[in-house]
């Protein structure tokens, strides 16, 4: 039965899932939020557990849960139904798919390649698979992670028979909801684990999840998975602590370490309480909800029961460290990628740039074309302007000819203004004997009365400058007297 | 040798980047210098199209230039119409002799001085002349031909009158007319 709870939703806008009021950097964080709406689901027997993460205004994202159960009952339609239920808050937003496989759906193998593999690890994982896998009548869809270690690489391989995986992939994809990864819940959370924390190389963990059918437990060195298993949780009608325990030490003894040496152990979901009293003598307990929960998921009512859902969907984001990120799904079974939602944003971006680029083009351009206009119109005026051009440079040269010809006219004319200018201001008891007119100096020599006023009124004249007597007066015996005058003719502006 | 796929994407990354490079080096920086300084040369050619639209609206320039010619030919007529400086000197002194003898004036000396060049399409053809008569006889030869169908120009101009009895009054003057440069 679906059981959604609507009290889980819930928009994360509390103050102390804001990851910079806590001190942590906005980089981290965003390594948090997935860019579109994620569905995380965990097969736990017969129901799927679902958990949804959606970019939130917060620094984490929003999340909710949900159960479909007995899914295997279900016809498509009403596993669609379930789900648009279960999705409405998206509003029609389709999400990616995530599925996580419990442990004991799938085979691990840990292998150890040679460095030099690393250039075709393709073909030599390959070739390990054809290897390990159990039997050929069944065909297995395999994935790996690779830790390299320097000297080799350290491999961990999933397979799954591909009857598990077919139908899982055909039943989401029936029901409109095409899954797009598969991997495996702890995966999913060694995946979250080693976002949040960069596990050292001299520390171990032991990672352990009982919050469904059974306890599935893991032992890592530094990053590298050296051992994984899976057991009943419940045995003969009591929790398997004593078996637990058991298969861990012979894993130990198996791994050669020395029982607590170095060891955190890791729990994924609650578990029974004599299993984890039994797992303190081991070393500390951690809680890995607590780990990364503040950064990724907040406190919410339910979170224990999806931890693994969310871990899922927590794995299904692009970041820096992918270790343990999985896909089992095989090419053919994944949704093609629907490039053209992204066409209105890319079409919005080009158009941007382009504007942006004719912003900045504008004025270059601009002038270039009004450049053209120009140099197309002044080539068909050029002809008459030149012939006008021409006409006025004519004009201007015979002006100035003119000029010069009215000038030297005038300059001739001087000596005849000046001797009709002298003879107008010369008394009348006065008269001359010599006038000379040389370069503008003009020298007079004669007799008159009284000499002396001939000064003023020569002086008086615009047209002489410079005026005076080239000598002493003199008087002869009839007492008149003889005069020598000497003047400049005046430069007419 | 076999690339794999994060080769090739180095490999058409780099490639990429060169043709980026060279796209923008030797393309879009030339053409974007060049349209920076089209500015300038915009407002060369801004100014060269409104003189050329203002001279094609000048209508007047050529009756302007009509008039201007006019007068510049009638100046012309009254040039000394000679093929060379000795001839155009010769003619002048001919026609001075001709004003004093009207005039009734002595003509005691006449000499052909040294032509000059003024400008450069005239030449300046200087006569130096010593006359004797009254002096209303000489400045009426002065008026006659400073007014005369030539251009003239009187560059010196000495009177002396030396007291005799007929009142006659010894003139020496440097006359000049022009001509036009032989081309």
């Amino acid at each position: 039965m679906f059981s959604r709870r609507p009290a889980f939703i819930k928009m994360d806008l509390a103050l102390w899932n804001v990851g910079w009021f806590r001190g942590h950097n906005s980089q981290a964080m965003s390594r948090w939020i997935p860019r579109r709406p994620v569905l995380g689901v965990e097969v736990d027997g017969t129901s799927l557990l679902l958990a949804c993460l959606k970019p939130g205004l917060g620094r984490a994202p929003v999340s909710y849960f949900g159960t479909i159960s007995d899914f295997a009952a279900l016809s498509p339609e009403e596993l669609r139904a379930k789900f648009q239920e279960f999705l409405t808050p998206l509003g029609g937003e389709e999400p990616v798919v995530t599925l996580g496989l419990p442990r004991h759906e799938c085979m691990i193998r840990f292998l150890n390649l040679p460095a030099a593999a690393k250039k075709s690890l393709s073909e030599a994982v390959s070739l390990q698979v054809e290897m390990y896998k159990p039997t050929d009548n069944e065909t297995f869809d395999w994935d790996t992670v690779i830790i390299d270690e320097q000297q080799h690489l350290a491999a961990a391989l999933v397979l799954a028979p591909r009857t598990t995986v077919e139908k899982f992939a055909n039943l989401f994809l029936r029901a409109g909801y095409p899954i797009t990864r598969i991997t495996v819940t702890q995966f999913a959370q060694l995946n979250l684990f080693l976002r949040a924390e960069p596990a050292p190389q001299d520390k171990r963990f032991l990672l352990v999840d009982g919050r469904n059918q059974d306890v599935e437990f893991a032992l890592l060195e530094g990053r590298k998975l050296v051992y994984s298993r899976s057991l009943p949780l419940v045995r003969d009608g009591a929790a398997a602590a004593h078996d637990v325990l058991a298969e861990i030490q012979q894993a130990f003894s198996s791994l050669r370490w020395k029982e607590g040496e170095n060891l955190v152990v890791l729990v994924g979901g609650e578990l029974p309480v004599p299993i984890e009293l039994a797992l303190g003598s081991l070393g500390p307990i951690e809680r890995l909800k607590e780990k990364i929960r503040q950064r990724a998921l907040p406190e919410q009512g339910g979170l224990q029961k999806y931890w693994g859902a969310a871990a899922v969907a927590l794995s299904a984001l692009v970041g820096r460290r992918r270790a343990y990120s999985l896909n089992l799904l095989p090419s053919e079974f994944r949704p093609p990628r629907r490039h053209s939602r992204y066409l209105i944003t890319y079409a919005l971006l080009f158009t941007n740039a382009v504007l942006l680029l004719a912003l900045g083009l504008r004025v270059p351009v601009q002038n270039y074309v009004l450049l053209r206009q120009y140099q197309k119109e002044i080539a068909g005026v050029k002809v008459r302007a030149d012939e006008m051009r021409g006409l006025l440079e004519k004009e201007r040269a015979m002006r100035e000819e003119l000029l010069a010809l009215d000038a030297l006219q005038q300059r001739g004319r001087q000596p005849l203004d000046a001797l009709n200018e002298i003879a107008k201001k010369l008394p009348q008891d006065a008269w001359l004997n010599i006038f000379s007119c040389k370069k503008g100096q003009i020298e007079l020599s004669g007799s008159a009365k009284a000499a002396s006023p001939l000064l003023p009124l020569f002086q008086s004249s615009p047209q002489f400058q410079d005026v005076k007597f080239n000598g002493a007066l003199t008087q002869d015996a009839t007492g008149a007297e003889h005069f020598r005058l000497q003047m400049k003719l005046k430069e007419k502006p | 040798m076999k690339l794999q796929s994060r080769e090739k994407k180095f490999v058409i990354g780099a490639l990429i980047a060169a043709l980026l490079f060279a796209v923008v080096e030797f393309l879009v920086l030339p053409q974007w210098d060049r349209a920076e300084s089209g500015s300038g040369s915009l407002f060369q050619a801004q100014k060269e199209l409104r003189s050329s639209w203002e001279l094609l609206a000048a209508k007047q320039l050529r009756e302007q230039e009509a008039a201007m010619r006019a007068r510049l030919d009638e100046q012309n007529r009254r040039l000394l119409t000679a093929s060379d400086a000795n001839q155009a000197g010769a003619q002048f002194q001919t026609s001075l002799a001709a004003a004093a003898a009207q005039q009734q004036l002595g003509l005691v000396r006449s000499e052909f001085l040294a032509p000059a060049a003024v400008g450069e399409k005239y030449l300046h053809i200087p006569v130096r002349l010593e006359l004797t008569g009254r002096i209303t006889q000489i400045t009426q030869f002065l008026a006659a031909i400073s007014t005369g169908n030539q251009i003239v120009s009187i560059e010196e101009l000495d009177l002396n009158s030396n007291g005799d009895k007929e009142k006659r009054v010894h003139c020496g003057l440097v006359v000049a007319a022009l001509m036009a440069k032989a081309k």
